[in-house]
């Protein structure tokens, strides 16, 4: 059972046309069984791409140029990849990945790609046998309902329930390494927490050690006794989780962390007080349809029932919950993309359908969550950010182009950027574009529809302060919807938490956040991993 | 599954319903019957004589439901061109085309898919230029004159095959050649790219993980993926087969459907068109529903 793996000036390029290009250098890393490793690094810092060429998974284009991986004392980089994969994947090194909704081979049964991942490495063994070993790794991650779950097939299990049966998949063959590459980034915060809890379990009882990878310091603690930090390709930063988190040595480490304790402590400039109401949102219901099949009854599937709520002017109210619990469409609703059933919503006391769609434009203005895709890539910055105005069609075209000069300098981008396309922005620049659109019809009223669950943290760090900023001197009203509560706490005066389309609790977020009252909200609570600033701390 | 298959069914039957009434319409617009039956050098008192004794002269819509009645009960119509019940016509005549058409289907898999994967196992190789190649030319021939060359060369210059005919399933082997080399392409080049498309899939990468490479990554994770999107244009290559054999039928002089249709339409005979245009069209949908109950077994999402 005593091995050791150590990865030795690891040295990763990609191949183009004048040559390789490194994108990770000096990567070493050692391994003792039992131990817990954590890597933690934004996008594009060589985190994954590491790991990925340790399981000989890299994509094609993307080679090792340098550097060694003894795995007891045997050179892995020496070996044929065939023999790679029979002696190694699954067997000594398993990998989980990001997406659990897409890593299951759709049709098959979760039974038979159990058994078929036990038999790789275990020819000749019996179906009874192997069924056997499959109903007991289901039984190690915790599933419910063996029997139905080996008939089930992928599509019919949530997201939880899916990366368990990946950890299972992993597990199957007993390794001694498994590696997680943002195993919970996609699922809920309750279902998170259960997954890492059921990861330091599993890595007790099947005496594995773990390499974690995370872009999220707050589940890279849970999970680690070491923390390698990494940024551009390169390892910055490495050491015990307890000491890093506590005394960083890099500048970009305690930037990470900075980022962090600053949500933790809330936004003081918040709580000031105006009583005028905006919006009154009253009852309202939206069912969908599912869809039709012949001969069965329609389905419908509720998404919001009963909501009423109001903002008030210049106030910023968050609305909270997890995937599915109806946050989304109730922002559709009032940005008069969708229609609620029944109920209706008014805003400066007129009913939101009787407003017309050029006046309701100037009023309210959205916010998307994925900057990548709400920008159209054919058009320039510059058309992107005008459209709104040129819509409305009582501008001159030097007004427009003055226009978004000037929204360009309010979200802090320079003028060039007007003749640059969307595809030349990262992914911080390009919701600062979402942002001045929205911002160029001087709306009252801006709906952020988790506006930085797309981006790294310092982006979105970046991006917080820009919109704490953009209330203030615009004394604009803020809806801003999220699955985060930290982010919502460093945004949001009021706070509305939902869940299956209802209102649990609503108040003021640092009354909901201190004391909360239904046992929902406690839940989610519990479920966020915070890093709290050390006393004598490093800000101001 | 049960009520998946029905519900489809009812959609196929509401679909052919609507068709069979559109070719009726327009072929009584297009084409006087009276004038069809009567000939074409008929006086006009005798085309009217016509008229009045097969009923032309009364509206569409009853002589469209007498017509469907009639089919409900069996009785396809006589053909005036042949002067034969047309569904007497229908069974000589089916046996050909079914056979040339599974046949070249058959001709289509056994070519499209192998040179597919081997396409998509080795990407932009030489194997994959070379396989592109061959599946470029073969659209880009023409049906007849691949049929004739290969009439020139295996059954002319060297005799293995007879020229034309359709008396055994001996003769059926180059027309179904030449049928279904031009359904290579398309699902040759499906297979290839859906391969390749499967190949990059997330859990593409958990078996790699998981210790599967080589031909076991392929049969057991990727192969039933990447055959879905095959399977529903297989069956519409076979549809294509039962009514667009016609040049085909012509160069080899097999008496299938194909040929039936074409010179029912220059004979100006509606019942047979009628009810060929009904089968050609019943028959795609038929293959269609067949594809999606097929893919419904391989894809469970589907189910």
């Amino acid at each position: 059972m005593s091995y050791s793996l150590s990865i030795n000036n690891l040295e990763i390029s990609v191949k183009n046309l004048i040559g390789y290009k490194k994108i990770v250098s000096d990567f070493n890393l050692t391994l003792h069984p039992g131990r817990k490793l954590g890597i933690v690094g934004e996008s594009g810092s060589g985190k994954t791409l590491s790991m990925l060429a340790l399981t000989r998974l890299l994509p094609s284009q993307i080679e090792v140029t340098g550097g060694s991986i003894f795995f007891n004392n045997k050179n892995l980089n020496n070996m044929e990849k065939k023999e790679f994969h029979r002696e190694f994947s699954g067997k000594k090194i398993s990998m989980i990945f990001q997406e659990p909704m897409t890593a299951l081979n759709p049709v098959y049964t979760i039974g038979k790609q159990l058994r078929q991942a036990f038999l790789i490495h275990n020819k000749g063994i019996s179906k009874k046998l192997s069924e056997e070993r499959a109903r007991s790794m289901l039984d190690a991650v915790k599933l419910n309902r063996i029997e139905e779950r080996m008939r089930q097939y992928p599509h019919q299990l949530s997201g939880g329930q899916r990366q368990r049966v990946l950890i299972a998949l992993a597990l199957i063959n007993e390794p001694e390494i498994l590696i997680a590459d943002e195993p919970t980034t996609a699922l809920d915060v309750t279902v998170q927490k259960e997954i890492l809890e059921l990861i330091n379990e599993l890595c007790l009882n099947f005496k594995m050690s773990l390499i974690f990878i995370s872009h999220d310091l707050g589940v890279i603690s849970k999970v680690s006794d070491e923390i390698i930090v990494m940024k551009d390709g390169k390892i910055i930063e490495e050491g015990l989780t307890k000491k890093i988190l506590k005394s960083p040595k890099k500048d970009y480490t305690l930037g990470l962390l900075k980022c962090l304790w600053k949500l933790e402590k809330g936004n003081p400039s918040l709580y000031t007080d105006k009583k005028v109401p905006f919006i009154e949102v009253k009852n309202i219901k939206k069912e969908y349809q599912l869809p039709n099949r012949p001969f069965s009854k329609r389905k419908k599937l509720s998404a919001v029932e009963d909501v009423s709520f109001s903002v008030f002017k210049g106030d910023s109210v968050a609305i909270v919950g997890e995937s599915g619990s109806g946050k989304t469409t109730i922002a559709k609703i009032i940005n008069g993309l969708e229609y609620p059933d029944s109920g209706e919503i008014l805003i400066n006391n007129s009913p939101i359908n009787k407003i017309d769609l050029f006046e309701r434009a100037r009023l309210i203005q959205p916010i998307f969550q994925d900057p990548y895709s709400t920008l159209n890539p054919n058009h320039t910055i510059g058309y992107v950010i005008s459209r709104p105005l040129i819509i409305q069609k009582r501008f001159s075209s030097k007004e427009i182009y003055q226009n978004a000069i000037k929204m360009l300098k309010l979200v802090e981008l320079p003028d060039t950027f007007f003749y640059r396309f969307p595809n030349q922005l990262s992914g911080g620049q390009r919701q600062r574009v979402s942002i001045a659109r929205a911002l160029i019809l001087e709306p009252q009223l801006l709906i952020c529809d988790e506006p930085t669950s797309a981006l790294d943290v310092t982006i979105q760090d970046q991006i917080l302060d820009l919109l704490e900023n953009l209330k203030k001197k615009l004394s604009i009203t803020i809806i801003i919807i999220s699955h985060d509560i930290s982010v919502v706490k460093y945004l949001s005066k009021r706070i509305l938490v939902i869940k299956d389309g209802k209102i649990v609790e609503s108040g003021f977020t640092k009354e909901v956040l201190e004391n909360p009252q239904s046992s929902y909200t406690k839940e989610l609570l519990s479920s966020v991993f915070r890093i709290f600033p050390p006393k004598r701390n490093f800000i101001n | 599954m049960l009520k998946f298959i029905s519900g489809r069914f009812v959609v196929v039957i509401a679909v052919a319903l609507t068709l069979s009434f559109i070719t009726f319409f327009l072929l009584n617009v297009a084409i006087d019957p009276a004038q069809a039956v009567a000939g074409e050098e008929a006086e006009a008192l005798e085309i009217e004589q016509v008229r009045q004794q097969y009923g032309f002269d009364r509206p569409i819509l009853i002589r469209y439901f007498e017509w469907f009645k009639a089919v409900l009960t069996g009785d396809l119509g006589i053909s005036y061109y042949w002067n034969k019940p047309v569904g007497s016509l229908l069974l000589e005549r089916a046996p050909e085309t079914i056979t040339l058409a599974l046949m070249s289907v058959l001709v289509t898999i056994f070519i499209a898919i192998p040179l597919g994967i081997c396409a998509a196992i080795n990407p932009n190789s030489v194997i994959d230029r070379m396989c592109l190649g061959v599946a470029v030319s073969f659209q880009a021939i023409p049906n007849f004159w691949l049929g004739l060359v290969m009439i020139i060369i295996f059954s002319v210059t060297f005799p293995i095959f007879p020229v034309s005919g359709d008396k055994t399933y001996f003769h059926f082997i180059l027309p179904s050649i030449v049928l279904g080399a031009s359904s290579v392409p398309p699902v040759m080049r499906l297979m290839r790219t859906g391969l390749l498309d499967v190949m990059e899939a997330d859990y593409i990468r958990t078996a790699r993980s998981n210790g599967f490479f080589g031909r076991k990554l392929i049969l057991n994770h990727a192969m039933r993926n990447a055959l879905l999107p095959v399977v529903s244009v297989l069956a519409v290559q076979l549809g294509h087969k039962f009514g667009g054999s016609v040049i085909t039928e012509s160069v080899f002089s097999i008496n299938g459907l194909g040929r039936l249709a074409l010179e029912s339409i220059l004979g100006a005979d509606i019942p047979t068109v009628q009810i060929l245009v009904f089968v050609f069209a019943f028959t795609f949908l038929i293959l269609n529903l067949l594809a999606d109950i097929l893919n419904a077994y391989l894809d469970p999402r589907l189910r």
